[in-house]
């Protein structure tokens, strides 16, 4: 299924609530060219009053319930639309980050629509699922691994380039 | 003179390199791809314990 408009959906109301949080996961590794598959959008945001005001606002405008908070050890704020069965997952931690603003130093902003997300890293990514350590998470390692040497190859390649046709 | 069967471990050998060669080929065509434009990742659950893309 394709989350293009979802994502677009979601930056417009990120922008319109100065909401700043970082995709991270499944999704944010897809986004990077790896083949994986998931079932629910997570994102890493800081969390402050503000952030849970505007999040709960989020809930409103996108018609989803705010589930608070579900895994005590993560912090995670579940938002689900039972309509189309849209699951947005607002982490406070993650396995194998420090904090937010050193995941976000090395997020990429990536264009939907008119408006932009933050984007993980995928070295930050793997860094994470491999912290984790559940079997699923074991499952994708090698694939998220292999792309990454590919995405390194070729941001290599790209920076010789300049100095061949020199 | 009757031919000779290919060793056992040809078989295994050519499905792997066809399979290095065929994932290698998805991998590329994926990284091609703007990055707005791979998201066709969501899976959509379906009844309480299974999911499709």
């Amino acid at each position: 299924m394709d989350a293009g408009i979802y994502l677009q959906e979601i930056a417009e109301q990120f922008a319109k609530l100065s909401l700043e949080a970082v995709l991270i996961g499944n999704a944010a590794a897809a986004i990077q060219g790896a083949p994986v598959t998931t079932i629910d959008i997570d994102f890493l945001f800081r969390k402050t009053p503000s952030n849970i005001a505007k999040l709960k606002k989020l809930a409103k405008a996108l018609d989803l319930v705010v589930f608070n908070p579900l895994y005590p050890a993560s912090q995670m704020f579940r938002l689900m639309r039972e309509s189309d069965s849209l699951q947005l997952d607002f982490c406070v931690r993650i396995s194998g980050i420090r904090n937010y603003e050193s995941l976000r130093s090395r997020a990429t902003p990536v264009q939907f629509g008119d408006k932009k997300l933050l984007v993980a890293s995928m070295a930050d990514i793997i860094k994470s699922k491999r912290a984790a350590g559940r079997p699923k998470d074991f499952a994708t390692l090698i694939t998220l691994e292999e792309v990454y040497a590919k995405i390194q190859a070729r941001e290599k390649a790209k920076t010789l380039e300049p100095e061949k046709t020199i | 003179m009757p031919k000779s069967k290919p060793a056992k471990k040809q078989k295994p050998l050519s499905l792997k390199k066809q399979f290095e060669f065929m994932h290698n080929a998805l991998l590329d065509n994926w990284l091609a791809l703007p990055p707005e434009r791979r998201t066709n990742f969501l899976r959509k659950r379906i009844g309480i314990c299974s999911s499709a893309l």
